[in-house]
């Protein structure tokens, strides 16, 4: 009996074990997540009401650009607000151009360039309040053409969806992230420094720059399209080159162009205007780098971390009175940097939760002369004794008449979207 | 998760409460082994220290298993006797309670993310084998092989989906995962 019982329950057992191979064991994961369903809406219809609410909300701020006495401040993917800011201290919003899929801004003259997701638009705004199209160039930027010739996105429709993954076999690890890598081409236009009185001023973190009859734009992260615009009713690409590697932002200096990029800095020359040739470049650690310059020192912070990578948080100091010799003059630690902008000897940098205020009479000894508390600030402009500070939070104003007393002037807030 | 736990006591105590107008004797129950499914084969241990009396054995028990995810289970673990003799015994095995999760997504450098876990059921099954030492002793060698399922749920929220600023369309985005892991477990281990 004894062995009997031993012997058929060792065989159970064994039997059983038997069976445990992985093969015959399926795992079940589900995810659920929030699906986003595009709402389509024919390019006629969107070109046609170009002239939107000027009450429009903002609820996603992106580029900011100022000419004359106002101000254009780029709706995330919706459009642009269109504020007069007469007085700095009630800037009025006047205008909504109604432009999806819109990131972009660039003014010559009377001329706003504006990006329609791939196509180019060049709208007189003699009249802001009644503007009008005079060109659309198709497929300027073709990277964020989305496949729809004859529509596009004008909404999402948020679903929470749950589905079955596949599952892999071995260890555990970072997988199955879901969604796509959404790519935001940076909104702000360039252009500071340009040659031309008529154009206007953007932040640093530009993807687009006017410098004479042309724009520069860059359609994805490794090339530098140019477009002629001296006719704007005639608006057409004259090269497409390529440029680099996961270049953000662009910033036009004397007859040149610095891109900033993750990797770093690289320089082109515009003496062929038509189609920019390479004439230099300055390499730093991975990292997110807006950059500007003055005539003599570009400046560049890095940012670390997130999608950024690296480790650096810091603003360099790169010696830029020859362009085809950028090299590094000095660096200064920062917390999160990313915009920043120049006027005369004061330098200003949006630093994680405060805008920083320097003195870079002396690059090789910045003083700090204040901190402005505003969090999750990301870019700036500075002209006229006005700062101007695009955040999370809105649109703000400073009277830096006196540097080591800056005054608040106004303060645009934004409604937050629930996407 | 307070629910199970909940749950859980009540069980629990609605069996000690049976077993305590019988006066059963003490028994402890310790297993290691391996968890064996579709991830591969991962290292576990577990222990159920209850009451026994005749065929029966009721007891809380607790483990660390390596499989998919570091996770505790806690259950209640009720075990019959099938087929016994003076020295050994095949037993039937079901386990039922909760499974807690012990583990921390590591962070990479290119995702800002952040991730929780929350704990689920868990059950298990099988048949297990004990050889005593001496006929006279409660010291046992044990040998088991059960089949069960637990689940775990994580929270993923992905922040600063945005390869630069100023903004993103999305900026944030959560997903709700749901594991259930599916094991065979064989251990051996010991009884006092």
């Amino acid at each position: 009996m004894r062995n009997k019982i031993g012997l058929s329950a060792i065989g159970i057992v064994v039997a059983l074990g038997g069976l445990l191979f992985p093969g015959c064991l399926k795992d079940k994961v589900k995810k659920t997540y929030t699906m986003y369903i595009p709402v389509y809406t024919k390019k006629t219809t969107v070109m046609s009401s170009i002239n939107g609410d000027p009450g429009h909300t903002l609820a996603k701020a992106g580029q900011i650009y100022i000419k004359d006495s106002y101000i254009y401040l780029n709706e995330l993917n919706a459009g642009i607000h269109v504020i007069d800011n007469s007085d700095p201290a009630h800037p009025v919003q006047v205008a909504f151009l109604n432009i999806p899929g819109n990131q972009n801004i660039g003014i010559r003259g009377n001329i706003l360039f504006a990006d329609m997701y791939s196509d180019l638009l060049a709208i007189d705004i003699s009249n802001v309040r009644q503007v009008k199209i005079i060109d659309t160039l198709q497929n300027a930027i073709p990277y964020r053409n989305f496949g729809q010739n004859e529509t596009l996105i004008t909404g999402w429709i948020k679903k929470d969806t749950t589905v079955d993954v596949e599952t892999r076999t071995g260890p555990p690890i970072l997988y199955d992230i879901p969604g796509t890598n959404y790519y935001t081409l940076s909104a702000n236009a360039a252009a500071a420094a340009s040659s031309l009185a008529s154009t206007g001023t953007a932040g640093s973190t530009a993807t687009m720059a006017l410098v004479g009859d042309y724009l520069y734009v860059i359609p994805e992260p490794h090339s530098l399209n140019t477009i002629k615009v001296s006719d704007p009713s005639k608006l057409a690409l004259s090269s497409t080159i390529p440029a680099g590697y996961d270049i953000e932002t662009i910033f036009p200096i004397r007859n040149r162009l610095l891109l900033g990029s993750k990797e770093g800095v690289y320089i082109f020359s515009l003496d062929n205007p038509d189609k920019p040739s390479s004439i230099g470049q300055f390499t730093h650690g991975r990292a997110c780098d807006p950059v500007v310059a003055d005539q003599n020192y570009a400046y560049v912070t890095l940012r670390s971390g997130t999608t950024c990578g690296g480790t650096a948080n810091e603003l360099d100091i790169l010696n830029a009175q020859d362009l085809t010799q950028v090299s590094m003059f000095k660096t200064y630690p920062m917390n999160s940097p990313s915009g920043l902008g120049k006027d005369g000897s004061l330098l200003f940098i949006c630093d994680g939760v405060d805008v920083k205020v320097f003195d870079a009479s002396d690059p090789s000894n910045l003083k700090q002369l204040s901190a402005l508390p505003i969090t999750g600030a990301y870019d700036v402009i500075a002209s006229n004794h006005v700062l101007l500070v695009a955040s999370a939070t809105g649109l703000d104003q400073y009277d830096y008449s006196d540097p080591s007393h800056i005054v608040s002037l106004s303060h645009l807030s934004i409604t937050q979207s629930q996407q | 998760m307070t629910k199970h736990i909940l749950m859980g006591s009540l069980f629990v105590l609605c069996v000690t409460a049976c077993f305590g107008q019988h006066a059963g004797r003490f028994r402890s129950d310790s297993y290691g082994g391996l968890s064996i499914g579709q991830m591969g084969s991962y290292g576990q241990v577990q222990t159920v220290n209850g009451l026994t009396r005749g065929p029966w054995f009721v007891g809380l028990g607790a483990g660390l298993d390596y499989y998919r995810f570091r996770n505790v289970p806690l259950f209640l673990s009720a075990t019959r006797d099938l087929l016994a003799n003076q020295r050994s015994a095949l037993f039937l095995i079901l386990d039922g309670g909760v499974d807690l999760p012990l583990y921390k997504r590591p962070s990479q450098a290119y995702l800002d993310l952040t991730s929780s876990f929350r704990a689920g059921p868990y059950w298990r099954t099988g048949l297990g084998y004990r050889w005593r030492f001496s006929e006279a002793g409660h010291r046992a060698l044990l040998f088991s092989a059960t089949y069960g399922e637990s689940r775990l749920t994580e929270r993923q929220t992905t922040n600063g989906r945005c390869y630069d600023y100023p903004a993103c369309t999305i900026t944030s985005e959560t997903d709700t995962f749901d594991y259930t892991n599916r094991t065979m477990q064989v251990g051996v281990g010991v009884e006092f």
